[in-house]
């Protein structure tokens, strides 16, 4: 941002994308289970950041705001995944589950496959706080900024999604 | 707490806190030239800045023609499997239900007194049209 407010925007851009590209790419893929649809969104993001820059109030720390854009972009596109899946009458796990197994990109082995299955299981706000918690380790004062929900609910949200993915997990391992 | 169980699968296999996922070769490396072509082509593009109304309805329309569609084959289709017939049939139980039960024969009674009345004149004229010998009607 100091880049940036001394004027020069390109290099402070850059700078930002460079930072942040790997850890949005992968917090925007964990939800949507594409490499393409991880791409489009993961660019649609960073125009959005690169558009709202003059506005960034600094009132709340950079990657926070970051990974708040990023998050809105994958639910957004979530939502409209769910209402087109309305119309050709496939649910929207199905779609996910599927694209999990059919992924060509996909190294792991059984069990972090389960793992990722499970987790489309979850409601949108504790597959949100699992994966933030769990993947990216981040403290619950920084999801609270991020998700601008109390540390308390937090906890309680990514308790019973751990509750729930163990339990998924060990029916099978 | 959960997290350190000894039995805790989440919390024991290390693998699963890794990404199972690949990305195309040169990925990350070639991100940001793809970046500003595809901010170019948004920026360059000034048709396209609003999306179109119908655009963001037409999903909610389809639906809607979609539940229109299937109405419509349903209700054929019910018109379909009743035959004509039974229509029909529909009619004359209708009329069933109407004899009593005690007089079926009342089925074929007419009650126009008008239209079924027969003269002695067109009753000799059948008889004689059907050949009866004309010494049955004296001895009547």
């Amino acid at each position: 941002m100091a880049l940036y407010r001394a004027g020069e925007q390109e290099k402070a851009f850059s700078a930002l994308v460079q930072s942040y590209k790997e850890r949005m790419y992968w917090h925007i893929r964990r939800f949507v289970c594409s490499h393409e649809d991880t791409d489009d969104l993961l660019q649609d993001t960073f125009i959005k950041i690169w558009n709202a820059m003059d506005g960034f109030r600094e009132d709340s720390r950079l990657f926070t705001w970051i990974y708040r854009i990023a998050t809105n972009e994958a639910l957004n596109f979530i939502r409209k995944k769910k209402i087109r899946g309305l119309l050709t009458m496939e649910p929207l796990d199905n779609v996910l589950y599927r694209q999990i197994d059919e992924d060509v990109y996909f190294n792991g082995n059984e069990l972090q496959r389960e793992l990722h299955k499970a987790i489309q299981k979850l409601p949108q706000k504790q597959k949100l706080v699992f994966n933030l918690r769990y993947f990216d380790e981040l403290s619950y004062n920084e999801i609270s900024e991020i998700l601008d929900t109390s540390p308390g609910s937090l906890k309680a949200s990514y308790h019973h999604a751990y509750i729930k993915i163990k339990a998924e997990l060990e029916k099978k391992f | 707490m959960m997290e350190n169980s000894g039995k805790d699968i989440l919390a024991n296999a290390k693998e699963l806190k890794q990404m199972p996922y690949s990305t195309p070769a040169g990925y990350f490396e070639n991100f940001a030239v793809d970046l500003r072509k595809t901010e170019r082509q948004k920026h360059g593009s000034k048709v396209c800045l609003e999306m179109p109304v119908f655009r963001k309805l037409s999903p909610y329309l389809a639906m809607a023609a979609m539940f229109a569609v299937i109405a419509a084959a349903g209700t054929a289709l019910m018109r379909s499997i009743l035959p004509q017939d039974d229509l029909q049939e529909y009619g004359s139980m209708a009329y069933i239900d109407l004899i009593p039960v005690t007089e079926p024969d009342a089925l074929y009674y007419s009650y126009n007194y008008e239209f079924d009345e027969i003269s002695d004149d067109d009753l000799i004229e059948y008889l004689i049209y059907d050949g009866t010998d004309l010494e049955l009607f004296n001895n009547e």
